[in-house]
């Protein structure tokens, strides 16, 4: 038999159906369908924590309740927060009325004494330990807590405490 | 077709699915923290740290979405979880945090806690879960909002400011 002829068989024989039948084939259309849906499960169940941060705090010593033992400093700067309905809030300093937490940083910022600071001289009258006590109500919401915490550190203040709610 | 390749990525994203979630689930209850005005937040440290979640009534994650107003929810706390641990403590019997929390700090002087509560929660009751804390003799405080929206990265999932 020719060349020619023996590859014509072949050729004949690899497409003949009768032939192909025998082979063995792993069938894996049951099983991508359910790692398919494992995949859908988990893609839709899975949730992520981002973006999160956190302000360090460092509660006072002792075991009596947190206000009885804060022996306040002479010149303690008060930021009261009053709850405002459904969700606001109203911050006063002194007596006076602010704006909101980005004014807050910025009057304390003016208040403070910092000859060394390196953005320029501060030359208000608090020095940076000076403590900046948080004062709400009970019903202020945590985040305008925490804005004021935030605001008196921005401000690079090193004492601001909580103090028991109004 | 040769599915093979194929398979072996659908493995590896099954996989990390799995694991990203249960690290996930396990310490952060979901609820929504504070977002401030010029953030001073840093990244969470990962070593000796427990964290106490302050949770929120039920609600519905699309209606508290930025924009939306994340405050406007009851601002009464459901209940309180400590780190892994699944039970609830109800927010007028916190004596057994104060003594789990004392305990953990015996075994471990350098534990610090991560106070973690939903924005819309009154003062009032996040002055009782820091009474408890206080109770139990632990001065390393940190409180969870927000990173700074400029410095937003996958990154920085559960970290601390200085």
């Amino acid at each position: 038999m020719s060349l020619a002829n023996r590859v014509k068989q072949r050729r004949e024989a690899a497409t003949d159906p009768k032939a192909t039948s025998n082979r063995m084939q792993l069938n894996l259309t049951s099983m991508i369908d359910v790692i398919f849906q494992l995949l859908i499960y988990f893609v839709i169940t899975a949730s992520f924590a981002l973006n999160e941060g956190v302000l360090k705090a460092e509660l006072p010593t002792g075991n009596q309740p947190v206000s009885l033992t804060l022996a306040l400093p002479k010149q303690p700067l008060e930021v009261e927060l009053d709850a405002l309905e459904p969700t606001g809030v109203r911050i006063r300093v002194a007596n006076q009325t602010v704006a909101g937490f980005p004014a807050l940083q910025q009057l304390l910022i003016d208040y403070q004494f910092n000859l060394e600071h390196p953005a320029g001289r501060r030359r208000g009258s608090l020095a940076v330990d000076n403590p900046i006590v948080i004062a709400p109500t009970t019903t202020v919401r945590w985040q305008h807590v925490l804005n004021a915490y935030n605001a008196a550190l921005a401000a690079e203040y090193t004492n601001v405490q909580f103090r028991e709610p109004r | 077709m040769n599915v093979t390749a194929l398979i072996d990525v659908v493995f590896l994203l099954i996989v990390f699915f799995m694991l990203v979630n249960n690290i996930v689930s396990e310490e952060n209850t979901p609820l929504v923290p504070p977002r401030l005005d010029d953030a001073k937040t840093v990244a969470l440290e990962d070593e000796n740290r427990i964290i106490v979640n302050v949770v929120p009534q039920p609600f519905d994650i699309a209606r508290r979405r930025p924009g939306v107003d994340p405050l406007n929810h009851p601002g009464e706390a459901a209940h309180v979880r400590v780190g892994i641990n699944p039970k609830r403590y109800d927010l007028d019997a916190l004596d057994e945090v104060t003594t789990l929390l004392a305990n953990a700090h015996a075994n471990n002087p350098e534990l610090q806690v991560v106070l973690r509560a939903d924005a819309a929660i009154y003062f009032e009751d996040i002055r009782k879960v820091m009474s408890a804390i206080h109770a139990a003799e632990i001065q390393r405080v940190s409180l969870t909002a927000f990173l700074n929206d400029d410095e937003m990265t996958l990154n920085d999932a559960g970290g601390v400011l200085p």
